[in-house]
């Protein structure tokens, strides 16, 4: 008996940090799918986005910054995420558009970018770790394992936000639109529809995403100019198992990907973890080139 | 007569370095029913991708409405009125009939009164209200034709381009689009066709042009009626 209660808390600890790297992964991934869906690029400013929207929400919540409170944080963190996009938008990936090999530009020039915001915040915030307020103070208990309220607040906003996005993208004029541009970008201008207004405006919404995932991770992590890095690296894997052009391929990656990761940090060891999910990768990938719901 | 609706003059375009149109000269007047003939690949879908601004005009001007739209941005073109429905396997192929054709009135002017425009569309064609949430990827041919047809009316065109718009279909569907182009002719929307088939135009048009090797080289108007020989003279060369 006592075994099987042991395999069974087990189980049930697995599932609930899963199920916080899922949700984790999800705000972290969706902004890059969006971006790779509309543009056809890969954006490796996301991460640096992230990092920078942490010490925005900082600088402006903490007492050594402003003092003014989480709430004013998050809002103007938000805010700043989204005018940065639309300035990497039109300095580092719209002047390069129209050029054959605009994806290997865009790697080169975001790239760049990216180091740039790093060394900017180290700059403005100095090599000094810090941290953000939990959204919500203490713990709770679910189903016999502990857990933090503020996780509980990323496994509930995640999924909300992705319906939020699922129904700006197919209810509403801008949303269809941006789709439109990314099916066939000729017959979108045809329809009377500026499509570089559309990719301004999805890179705005996938920068404001990675805002979002970047101050979550700042009350849990410590706040540092790499914040975003491995969280990038685990989008990246996250949209490419999950099949690239589809955003509820990446959901369903995001979740695929905490989950594993999960269980084999519990089972086989956090050392090993990254090798395990390399494997998986590698393995799906295999068996399905274009990712779980890409289309060939 | 009446006003000039599209007037281009010493239009020259291609692709890469190479001049597909080598000097296009074409008037338009509001009462004409203009159609436009000739062989494939001698610069007919060429022709109407520079006049709506997907491909930049080396040389020359295109005026729509008395005014300069040259190498315009596309975007901004149709919003003046000038509307291209593109060949029909251009669509937006992931997204359901009903999505396309909203996209096609995205323009804020069309906007305002797309639901009635849409009422409209799906009467001259109900076989798309029936589709209306499939997704475009799933339709034949011909009604794809129709969704590209339609998306140009959801547009609210002053001058709707169809780049041929039986190309592939069977006789019978031909003769049921015709029916369909032949009403929005009707309607009062000003239309320009693109058919390699002169006997498919003779009755919705009155004013041919026939391009070859990138130029007009035959401006047929009202009441010259279309003589078999004068065409086979054309594609053939020989009366």
């Amino acid at each position: 008996m006592a075994l099987l209660d042991t395999l069974l808390l087990a189980l049930k600890t697995t599932f609930v940090s899963g199920l916080v790297l899922a949700s984790l992964y999800v705000l972290m991934a969706s902004g890059l799918a969006l971006v790779w869906n509309t543009l056809g690029i890969f954006n490796f400013t996301h991460g640096a986005i992230m990092a920078a929207a942490a010490y925005v929400a900082w600088q402006i919540s903490d007492p050594k910054g402003y003092g003014l409170g989480l709430a004013a944080g998050i809002v103007g963190a938000l805010i700043a995420s989204g005018v940065m996009g639309l300035v990497i938008n039109r300095l580092l990936i719209a002047p390069f558009l129209n050029q054959k090999n605009v994806v290997l530009i865009a790697v080169m020039t975001t790239l760049s970018g990216a180091f740039f915001i790093e060394n900017s915040a180290l700059l403005i915030w100095g090599p000094r770790i810090k941290q953000l307020e939990k959204v919500v103070d203490g713990n709770l208990r679910v189903a016999g394992t502990v857990i933090s309220g503020h996780e509980v607040v990323i496994i509930v906003i995640a999924p909300l936000l992705m319906l939020g996005l699922w129904a700006f993208l197919k209810f509403t004029w801008t949303g269809r639109a941006i789709r439109a541009v990314a099916q066939n970008r000729e017959f979108a201008e045809l329809s009377g529809i500026d499509v570089r207004r559309m990719y301004a405006v999805a890179f705005a919404t996938a920068a404001m995403l990675a805002g979002f995932a970047g101050i979550m991770l700042g009350a849990i992590r410590f706040i540092t100019p790499g914040l975003g890095a491995e969280p990038l690296l685990k989008a990246l894997i996250v949209v490419i198992l999950g099949g690239l052009g589809s955003i509820p391929g990446t959901i369903l990656g995001a979740y695929v990907v905490g989950f594993s990761e999960a269980l084999s940090t519990y089972y086989i060891g956090a050392y090993w973890t990254q090798a395990v999910l390399f494997l998986i990768f590698i393995a799906i990938l295999l068996i399905r080139p274009s990712g779980l719901l890409g289309k060939d | 007569m009446g006003d000039v609706t599209l007037d281009v003059s010493g239009l020259v375009s291609g692709y890469g370095r190479m001049p597909v149109l080598h000097g296009v000269d074409m008037t338009i007047t509001a009462s004409d029913k203009p159609g436009l003939i000739g062989p494939n690949g001698h610069g007919k879908t060429t022709f109407f991708r520079t006049i709506s601004g997907l491909n930049r005009a080396w040389e020359g001007t295109v005026r729509f409405m008395g005014e300069d739209i040259t190498n315009r941005p596309a975007a901004q073109i149709m919003r003046l009125g000038l509307v291209h429905a593109p060949q029909g396997n251009t669509l937006f192929r992931e997204m359901s009939v009903e999505e396309n054709l909203l996209l096609g009135g995205f323009a804020p002017r069309a906007r305002a009164v797309h639901k009635t425009t849409l009422e409209q569309v799906f009467e001259l064609f109900p076989r798309l209200a029936e589709r209306r949430r499939q997704s475009a990827r799933t339709l034949s041919g011909g009604e794809r034709q129709m969704v590209a047809i339609s998306c140009g009316l959801m547009a609210l065109p002053k001058l709707l381009v169809l780049d041929e718009p039986t190309l592939g279909l069977s006789p019978k569907l031909k003769m049921e689009l015709r029916d369909a182009i032949a009403k929005i002719v009707e309607s009062g929307v000003q239309t320009m066709i693109v058919e390699q088939d002169p006997e498919f135009l003779s009755t919705l048009t009155t004013r041919l042009f026939f391009m070859s090797e990138g130029r007009i080289e035959a401006d047929i108007g009202d009441g010259q009626s279309l003589e078999h020989s004068r065409i086979r003279e054309m594609y053939f060369g020989v009366a």
